[in-house]
């Protein structure tokens, strides 16, 4: 079944290292205004405004504002479908060494 | 919350890292625990195939092979043609590395390359089948306990 437009500009707005740092960055630390975050990241104040339209318009942050500052902030719901899809991944691993683990103690038994 | 482009999973087996290798990168070893056929010479740049009965065939390239102590492939998203030329938008790298330990080895495996990989191959219906997993681990003790 192929994704959904939102679930496509959402997976697009993810492959950027800059933009889940910045994500990483407004979960751990709650919200900023983009001057803030180029303070944080080793690039310009446009470049930020440019990654922060991304994932605006993905959902994935939300922007308010606050006297003359606009805070963004994330949207911590649009990460579901991603973060799922990863622990899947995670999680098929972890029973394939289970079943290696398995399999070693059985012939190393014979 | 976690944001990952990464999978790593890790487990310590009672055996040493001769016996994991050899579990690892042979055809032998694979087609116990991992798929129903395996299919490589395990040289660095030839082919690797993964056959699996129930969910079809998913092809790579070896990439790394440091006998006993690392061993990688790069593999094509599942339902990515095995002629398909691949780079980071189709395929992902997997990465083994077997770490002695005084009980035996610590074997890690991580999967990178996840955000990349274009939407469309984001096909979750082949890797969450946890079901299916769960009957190749029931088949595989029922082999050992036959």
């Amino acid at each position: 079944m192929p994704p959904s437009p939102s679930t496509q500009s959402l997976f697009l707005a993810l492959a950027d290292h800059t933009r889940r740092q910045l994500i990483e960055t407004l979960a751990n630390e709650g919200e900023k205004s983009a001057t803030e975050l180029a303070a944080i990241f080793p690039i310009t104040r446009q470049g930020i405004s440019k990654h922060l339209r991304i994932l605006l318009d993905a959902n994935l942050v939300q922007v308010r504002q606050q006297g003359r500052d606009k805070l963004y902030h994330l949207q911590p719901e649009q990460l579901r479908e991603a973060t799922a899809w990863i622990n899947n991944i995670q999680s098929q691993w972890d029973r394939r060494l289970q079943t290696l683990s398995t399999y070693l103690d059985k012939t190393n038994k014979e | 919350m976690t944001l990952k482009d990464a999978i790593k999973s890790s487990i310590d087996l009672h055996h040493p890292p001769q016996a994991v290798w050899d579990a690892i990168t042979t055809p032998e070893g694979l087609n116990q625990w991992f798929g129903d056929r395996v299919f490589s010479t395990f040289k660095v740049g030839d082919p690797i195939t993964f056959e699996w009965d129930k969910y079809g065939t998913v092809s790579g390239t070896i990439e790394t092979h440091e006998p006993i102590t690392c061993f990688a492939y790069r593999w094509r998203a599942h339902g990515v043609p095995e002629e398909t030329l691949m780079d980071k938008a189709n395929s992902t790298l997997v990465t083994f590395k077997l770490t002695p330990t005084p009980q035996g080895t610590q074997l890690d495996v991580i999967e990178t390359g996840f955000l990349q990989l274009a939407p469309e191959l984001r096909n979750v219906s082949f890797r969450e089948n946890s079901s299916g997993w769960k009957s190749e681990l029931d088949e595989l003790v029922a082999l050992f306990t036959r």
